[in-house]
């Protein structure tokens, strides 16, 4: 069967050259935006949608692989949309092959020059097709729009989880922590500020709880799905919010922080010394794949007053514990990797969905990477011990990682642009660890990271649409009276009260 | 026959001449009156309102009901920034309001003559010499008229029609402009209640549909009954009430049915809700005095009034209460002699003319009511023009002489706010502090009051050059960039930021930008965490000390100190003084010395080679003369020292810092400006 190649005049007039090969050879590779050069892209992903930065009075681009014909846009503004069918047709069509982009660009005097090809890679293994992440401007403490989105990244279809203004009074209510049990979209949590509300989508019902409980003053913040579903560990944490007068603005510091095990059918959260020390701030949880280990970031805490001269000092180690699922019993602490050894601050671990890596970030202290230019992505072999930075970090903040379902793709956020909005990059990562050229996730409008200033927080990978309507999501959110209050364990009650006198 | 024809026409223009002089001359009126008096730019830089070209914009605003109409008065706003455009605009609402209700008057059956239909057009012109009041709901209103006055037109067609046609205009017009759709219904169903023709044809459907504008009317319960328990306007209380409506609409699991009340709390204005209240009664009142027919306990209590109407005297007390009723509901809520000084100060500050802004506060503020402490003062409006008028006297260079002329009655926080909870509950204070903090190089302090503001109050074009400004300063030009590209989409802002995009790109060293290079250099290079609110006198000092030569970080480090009693602190920096080149000591640091060394006895202080005025020393002594029998009691304190020595910081201390209600002081003369 003959594939139908569509050519895209989406500027009228913009025309093409009559003998490509005949242009002038610029003798470099065109400036484009976004940066979509030397990038290894998923089969399954939405149009690489462009800009050219060069002038011009006409631009043509010709896409082309090992097989199939090539795609054909011209624009008169050089911003190309390239079409979807033929797009997915050629990648689907050419797992594993090069990817090549070719400009040219018409002057005012009507020459065609074209630009060295752009050499891409399409990868064998899709990346899974759709993708949450927080989008709002860079709100400090008063906030207007503050929604949690699922965004397709086969195409450019878009909506909301949660909006904050479905669920109070915009200006400080606030949404916050979506996660997912193990990439799959039917088991959600997300939390709202203003009320302190968790919403629990699981099963094909929302419910909302109070979790605010005897064993913690605090809501849950950060979230570790166990893989069978039943039950999360979450983090309490007593955060404040700080300011700096040079470099980034803003940072947090956790006054207290635990960890708690919180289990959805018995509305019941209990909690264990070694992961709620209260010498110690425990907090960013996460499951190995197997539900055995507890990942997370542990730190020697600080009285409250020695803050603002001592929080630099303030490092955390990564470490595991071992879990049993059947008994819910705790192993020992076992250090993974200590801040003295790597003479930074751990973050933000996540295991890889074949438990042989673990990514996390390192950052000079404290525990909000987002918030540190110098916070990098790190990769360590859980079997060797051995860890190395990424080759798709630079020299702004990354953090907010997530691994794929298949573990071939990571998704990050990255201030790598301007160093002010973070933005969700996509990195390839081989069966050796070795991480590919990230690029930014595409979308409809090529020019639409040059004059959006929002940031987009937490991406997380799922396996499909939520089911869940942003509506129902809301409605159990106002329904603050009939929200459960979250019970806590008698026992660890028992334990905790001991603790405290 | 051409003689009757002639004689016919010049009936007709007999009796029309008049009234179109009358509407001319109303309408030059209203003109100047919105043009000189009232000032578009004022409107347009109170409310700022943001459109962008492209289609990004126009399909968000096409996504939600009210949207469209948002979107036109967007672009209409911008008009406003030009105060001849800006009142022809205005003229044009009026005289649009006029034509659209004295046509739906007529169809209630107006007496001819009657200036009634001249009354919402008067409300609305007053309306938006508030400021605040949004084109939004004007052209609202003005859509949703139209809508009634086309649907009235169909009314002699088929019924089905009509019925058919009222609902796709109640549709659209929900969809184009949100709330006003609640005037339409209102207006469509008093028709219905007292035109003939229609309750002819169906008394039924006109009892339908009253019996729905009941229902929707108990959504107006709540609001009566908070009127009456907390004493509050009942259009503010209805406004106030829309999200409890809907909040506990979703809860009883009703909340999409209650979306249409959330919409107009959110998008009427307290003022627009009256001016509609306003039509209502306009409407009923025509209506109960002429033709009368319709729902028979309606029909009986209108006709009752239609006979009160009949007996003269009655007739003319009762509509004429009806009147000033409306007036005051509508007036009320809006009208504020002294908000327009205040919209003038802030504009002339965000601008930088400090010299007019000083003309300003000179010549009117000494009278002005926040200043008046036997009256209520509204503390927002007090602290921002607090903390304009210590930045216009930084910029006149008569900060450290005049700084307790001016009244300081939040303290120090009347110099840099530094009370964390007054800032969550007083956000019209995020952008003025921003700008002060921008301006002394406080960098990043700056860029979260910008985003604070954002926050507060939505996109502006205002917010986004701040923005751009600051991230060249901070050397992020990627993100500058991103602001640019958002403001060469705005009209009559594109220009300007293709130029700065130009040369941020020719020149990344901002040799084009010498202010921008200044704050820059004034920026914290020593870094001191915290929060915003922080020790303000320990974080100007971590700024001077990064660079010494920072004068507004000293003036504003020895006004803080001033403020704060801190008079040895303020003895200490007087040697400092030297490099900002005063001439001679500073007036109010030569007080702070003068009672800091005759406190503590001192025979030596080292003042850096200046010297005190023997003038400062003598009105010291003659202060403590006074001051001595008064033995503390601040009432004599104030009668006796107030005449000679209000501006000076001894009475400052004596009367216990803030909460004296000095008024402005004498008109200063023009400083020089600060290097």
């Amino acid at each position: 069967m003959t594939l139908v190649v569509l050519i895209s005049l989406a500027g009228c007039g913009a025309g093409r050259p009559s003998d490509p090969d005949a242009a002038v050879a610029a003798g470099r590779p065109p400036s484009i935006a976004p940066d979509y050069i030397g990038v290894i892209v998923p089969p399954n992903i939405a149009p690489l949608n462009f800009r050219v930065k060069e002038d011009g009075t006409a631009y043509y681009l010709r896409i082309s692989s090992a097989q199939g014909p090539p795609i054909e846009v011209a624009d008169r503004a050089g911003r190309f949309r390239i079409p979807l069918a033929p797009w997915k047709a050629l990648l689907s069509a050419n797992l594993g092959q090069p990817l090549r982009f070719e400009v040219f660009a018409r002057n005012a005097q009507g020459i065609w020059t074209r630009y060295d090809a752009i050499e891409n890679t399409i990868a064998p293994e899709a990346v899974d097709g759709y993708l949450a992440f927080r989008r709002m401007v860079p709100w400090y403490v008063t906030y207007r729009e503050m929604n949690i989105y699922q965004r397709c990244i086969e195409n450019f279809k878009e909506r909301a989880l949660i909006k904050n203004t479905s669920v109070g009074k915009p200006g400080h209510q606030c949404n916050n922590c979506h996660s997912f049990s193990a990439n799959r979209p039917d088991a959600m949590t997300i939390h709202t500020r203003f009320p302190f509300l968790m919403a629990i989508a699981r099963n094909g019902e929302v419910e909302a709880v109070d979790t605010r409980s005897e064993l913690n003053a605090a809501p849950f913040a950060y979230a570790a799905w166990h893989p069978g579903g039943k039950f999360a560990v979450y983090s309490v944490n007593k955060i404040i919010q700080f300011f700096h007068n040079v470099g980034d603005t803003r940072d947090i510091f956790d006054y207290v922080s635990d960890l708690l095990l919180y289990d959805f059918d018995s509305n019941t959260t209990t909690t264990w010394p070694a992961i709620a020390s209260p010498d110690m701030l425990e907090t960013f949880p996460t499951w190995s794949p197997d539900g055995r280990f507890l990942y997370f970031c542990r730190a020697a805490s600080i009285p409250q007053e020695d803050f603002p001269l001592h929080y630099r000092e303030v490092k955390y180690d990564l470490v595991r514990i071992p879990f049993d699922p059947a008994n819910r019993t705790w192993g020992e602490v076992e250090t993974v990797l200590s801040a003295s050894e790597s003479g930074a601050s751990a973050g933000l671990p996540r295991v890889s969905p074949d438990g042989r890596f673990v990514l996390f970030c390192l950052s000079a202290y404290g525990t909000f990477p987002l918030f540190h230019a110098e916070s990098d992505l790190y990769l360590m072999n859980l079997e060797s011990r051995k860890y190395e930075k990424l080759s798709c970090n630079s020299d702004k903040s990354e953090s907010w990682h997530e691994w794929s379902s298949n573990g071939r793709w990571i998704v990050f956020s990255t201030k790598r642009r301007d160093g002010l909005l973070t933005l969700p990059y996509l990195s390839y990562i081989d069966a050796d660890g070795h991480a590919g050229k990230p690029f930014v996730l595409p979308q409809e409008d090529p020019g639409y990271y040059e004059q959006n200033p929002e940031t987009y927080s937490a991406p997380v990978f799922t396996t499909g649409p939520v089911p869940y309507s942003e509506q129902s999501v809301a409605d159990a959110l106002c329904r603050k009276e009939k929200a459960r209050k979250v019970e806590a364990d008698p026992e660890a009650l028992k334990k905790c009260r001991r603790d405290r006198k | 026959m051409a003689r009757e024809s002639k004689k016919a026409a010049n009936r007709v223009l007999t009796a029309h001449i008049p009234s179109a002089l009358a509407l001319l001359a109303v309408s030059v009126a209203v003109f100047l009156y919105m043009d000189m008096a009232v000032n578009p730019v004022l409107i347009h830089y109170a409310q700022q309102p943001f459109f962008r070209l492209g289609g990004a914009f126009l399909s968000h605003h096409l996504s939600y009901a009210g949207g469209p109409v948002e979107y036109a008065a967007a672009f209409l706003g911008l008009f406003l920034r030009f105060d001849t455009a800006g009142a022809a605009l205005f003229t044009l609402a009026f005289l649009g309001t006029c034509g659209l209700w004295r046509c739906s008057l007529r169809r209630f059956g107006m007496p001819s003559g009657a200036v009634r239909y001249l009354l919402p057009a008067f409300f609305l012109t007053w309306i938006h010499s508030n400021y605040e009041a949004p084109l939004t709901a004007t052209l609202g209103m003005g859509i949703a008229l139209s809508f009634f006055l086309g649907l009235l037109w169909m009314a002699a067609g088929p019924f089905w029609l009509l019925n058919l046609a009222f609902l796709l205009m109640a549709g659209a017009l929900y969809y184009l402009c949100g709330a006003p759709v609640v005037l339409f219904l209102g207006l469509y169903l008093l028709h219905l209640l007292f035109d003939e023709t229609v309750h002819a044809k169906s008394g039924a459907l006109s009892r339908l549909l009253a019996g729905a504008f009941a229902v929707f009317s108990v959504a107006l319960l709540p609001a009566l009954l908070n009127a009456l328990f907390f004493h509050e306007m009942p259009v503010h209380a209805y406004v106030h009430l829309a999200p409890w409506v809907v909040k506990h609409g979703a809860i009883a699991g009703i909340g999409p049915y209650c979306e249409p009340v959330e919409l107009q709390g959110r998008a009427l204005p307290p003022e627009m809700a009256a001016l509609y209240l306003l039509m209502g009664a306009v409407g009923l009142m025509t209506a109960a005095t002429t033709r009368l027919s319709g729902w028979k306990p309606v029909q009986a209590a209108m006709a009752a009034v239609g006979k009160l109407r009949q007996r003269r005297v009655i007739g003319w007390v009762l509509s004429g209460q009806a009147g000033l009723c409306c007036a005051g509901l509508a007036v009320f809520p809006s009208f504020d002699v002294n908000e327009k000084q205040l919209v003038t100060l802030r504009y002339w500050a965000d601008a930088g003319r400090w010299t007019e802004y000083c003309d300003l506060v000179n010549r009117e503020m000494a009278l002005h009511p926040l200043f008046d402490p036997s009256k209520e003062s509204k503390l927002t409006d007090l602290a921002t023009v607090l903390l304009d008028n210590n930045r216009m006297l930084y910029h006149m260079g008569q900060l450290p002489e005049h700084l307790f002329s001016y009244p300081q009655l939040l303290g120090a926080n009347s110099l840099l706010v530094t009370d964390s909870q007054f800032y969550l509950e007083n956000h019209v204070m995020f952008l003025p502090t921003g700008d002060l903090l921008f301006e002394m190089g406080r960098v990043n302090e700056a860029e979260r009051m910008f985003y604070e503001g954002w926050a507060f109050y939505g996109e502006r074009a205002s917010i986004l050059w701040r923005l751009a400004r600051l991230n060249l300063v901070k050397d992020r030009f990627e993100a500058a960039r991103v602001f640019l590209n958002i403001l060469k989409e705005v009209p009559f802002e594109r220009a300007a930021a293709a130029q700065m995009e130009r040369s941020m790109d020719q020149d990344p060293s901002l040799a084009w930008a010498p202010e921008l290079i200044r704050i820059r250099n004034s920026d914290f290079t020593v870094d001191f965490p915290g929060t915003i609110y922080g020790p303000q006198d320990q974080l100007l000092a971590v700024l001077l000390n990064c660079h010494p030569e920072n004068r507004m970080a000293f003036e504003y480090l020895m006004g803080y100190l001033l403020l704060t009693g801190h008079k040895e602190e303020v003895a200490k920096y007087v040697p400092a003084c030297k490099r900002y080149g005063y001439p001679q000591l500073p007036r109010h640091y030569q007080e702070a010395v003068i009672e800091y060394v005759a406190e503590r006895d001192l025979r030596e202080l080292d003042l850096g080679g200046y010297t005190l005025n023997p003038e400062t020393v003598r009105r010291f002594q003659e202060f403590r003369r006074l001051a001595a029998p008064c033995n503390g009691d601040t009432t004599k304190l104030w009668n006796t020292l107030a005449p000679g020595f209000a501006d000076t910081y001894w009475f400052f201390e004596a009367m216990g810092g803030p909460g004296w209600g000095l008024k402005a002081g004498e008109p200063i003369t023009m400083g020089s400006e600060p290097q």
